[in-house]
């Protein structure tokens, strides 16, 4: 199969680095403390964060910091063949570890000691890049209820097909058998890298290219993802006014 | 946030005095800026962190300076507990003599035994009875309205319902919306007339918690000869719930509740005259109760709201 054309087009007809249009919907769930909808293309993800709020179970209490609970889960519908996956899955509970991982680094938890923050993530459509959307939607969602973060982290993907490196692989792409490099980071504090995850065998001389693109990606990502906070951001503020507290 | 809402703000963003400009209102990582500064000093307020000799924001919101402090101030977030405040609180447990309450903050409130007024003024006696008592004061899930005494330095916050203002409460509802809707005032009590039948009281928590209700001897009476009279003041009373209150009478605390409801809808902030403003409208306009939640109300009162 040809991923890239003589022209060089993707099957999609985007360039090899180009990201798929991005929407970041905001406040989506009335009764969650923040919500979030990322789409990217046809991946769809939505994120429901309760809390910081007091721990359920005691003895996962730290006083010192406020931990996370992440859960992900893909809904039956979210792929083009009918499957039930459920949340306890090999893949969703590594999922979910490595989104939680990720926001610990990225939240600033010492601000809330002795409680816990409730992380949901479901998916709606998968096609490539769940798990870069993922991550944004829940660092939306982090945004909408007001924890405060060091940055906005944002994640995307790259991958390496037809010897060319390629931004934001959705679907078919995934399924091309070629080096895929997940990327989080902090782009705002000189690219940070929080989460870096390889599917297949690299080599050097392949992954840094692929690494760097998806770096470029995710300072994108990071750009569409501000500018929807602070429109959102905008409307409370007219909406509530700016009355003293 | 909902469709609603910012259909109102397309509509009216023109009318609204205090939308922000685009360079008031960041988002996290950004750098706060107060005109050219960005550290030369200013001292860092809630909001904010310090990263390379900046400041930069940790929260969606806008820049506020007073003096010298620069903060970010969200528009959305949980509620931060701050001695003086009116909260109600859910009673989630006994713990030795303390009841642990959701007061819809990072964590649950502590309401000490010692810290409230037993029934009819009589002093404690401070024996174990009184604590294998203490439900019958206030018991599980029961609501009850306090005040914050004191937040400590590791953020745990004692309440007290001291005064004949504070206790359970029962006889209406409870709606919670975000706490940033809330705007602390003199008073958070407050009592109003939906037509000239009945009084229906409004305790407006300034953690987000709403308590619409009929106006409730112990906890709303201010006079002090009533209070004594009243065998149960400041504590819990378990006779009213057998007391039956009319259909008209429900309907317009329903009415008081969904006008609450509507103004969380928009996000607009919540405050008895315009509550009142909801509930007139939705008199004025002929809408029933059941249909004040309704998009076609909730979209015409805010375009009366813009206009």
């Amino acid at each position: 199969m040809e991923y890239v054309s003589l022209e060089g087009l993707r099957l999609d007809g985007r360039r090899p680095k180009e990201t798929r249009q991005m929407r970041c919907a905001m406040g989506v769930l009335p009764a969650a403390d923040g919500s979030a909808e990322f789409r990217a293309g046809n991946t769809r993800v939505m994120c429901a964060v309760h809390g910081p709020r007091e721990c359920v179970n005691r003895g996962e209490r730290d006083d010192e910091r406020a931990i996370i609970k992440c859960e992900f889960s893909q809904a039956a519908f979210s792929t083009g063949e009918r499957r039930a996956r459920g949340k306890g899955d090999r893949r969703s509970v590594e999922l979910a570890l490595v989104i939680r991982q990720a926001l610990e680094a990225t939240v600033l938890v010492h601000l809330a000691p002795r409680s816990e923050i409730n992380v949901m993530i479901q998916v709606l459509q998968a096609d490539g890049g769940v798990r870069a959307a993922a991550i944004n939607a829940a660092v939306l969602a982090i945004a909408n209820a007001g924890i405060p973060m060091k940055d906005t982290m944002a994640a995307c993907s790259a991958g390496y097909l037809d010897g060319t490196p390629l931004l934001d692989l959705n679907y078919v792409e995934e399924g091309g058998g070629g080096v895929r490099v997940h990327v989080a980071t902090h782009a705002s504090r000189g690219d940070k890298v929080v989460v870096v995850q390889t599917d297949n065998k690299a080599s050097v001389e392949v992954f840094e290219p692929v690494h760097a693109l998806a770096v470029e990606g995710c300072a994108v990502v990071q750009k569409v993802m501000r500018e929807a906070m602070i429109e959102h951001t905008s409307i409370l503020a007219t909406l509530r006014g700016r009355e003293a507290l | 946030m909902n469709d609603i809402a910012i259909g109102c703000f397309q509509r009216g963003s023109f009318n609204f005095p205090d939308k922000p400009s685009s360079a008031e209102l960041v988002a996290p990582g950004e750098d706060v800026r107060v005109g050219h500064q960005t550290r030369g000093g200013l001292l860092r307020g809630h909001g904010t962190i310090l990263v390379s000799d900046r400041f930069t924001a940790t929260i969606c919101g806008t820049i506020e300076r007073v003096g010298n402090l620069v903060s970010v101030r969200p528009f959305r977030c949980t509620y931060k507990p701050e001695t003086g405040d009116v909260v109600l609180g859910r009673v989630i447990e006994r713990a030795g003599k303390c009841w642990k309450l959701d007061i819809n903050s990072w964590q649950d409130a502590s309401l000490h035994l010692s810290a409230i007024n037993l029934p009819g003024g009589i002093p404690r006696r401070r024996n174990a009875d009184d604590e294998l008592n203490m439900r019958q004061l206030y018991d599980d899930d029961d609501l009850v309205s306090a005040e914050v005494q004191s937040v400590h330095r590791d953020g745990t916050v004692m309440l007290h319902t001291r005064g004949p203002k504070y206790g359970c409460m029962s006889l209406g509802q409870l709606i919670s919306v975000v706490p940033v809707l809330v705007k602390r005032a003199e008073t958070h009590f407050h009592r109003v007339c939906s037509d000239l039948k009945t009084d229906i009281e409004i305790l407006i928590g300034c953690n987000g918690y709403i308590w619409v209700g009929l106006k409730h001897s112990a906890c709303f009476t201010h006079d002090p000869e009533c209070s004594k009279s009243q065998n149960n003041t400041g504590g819990c009373e378990r006779e009213v719930f057998s007391t039956s209150v009319n259909a008209h009478t429900r309907d317009q605390v329903c009415r008081v509740a969904s006008a609450v409801r509507v103004l969380s809808m928009l996000h607009l902030a919540i405050y008895p005259k315009r509550i009142l403003d909801v509930v007139d409208r939705s008199n004025d306009w002929g809408v029933s109760n059941t249909d004040m939640l309704r998009r076609a109300f909730v979209v015409k009162f805010s375009e009366w709201m813009t206009d």
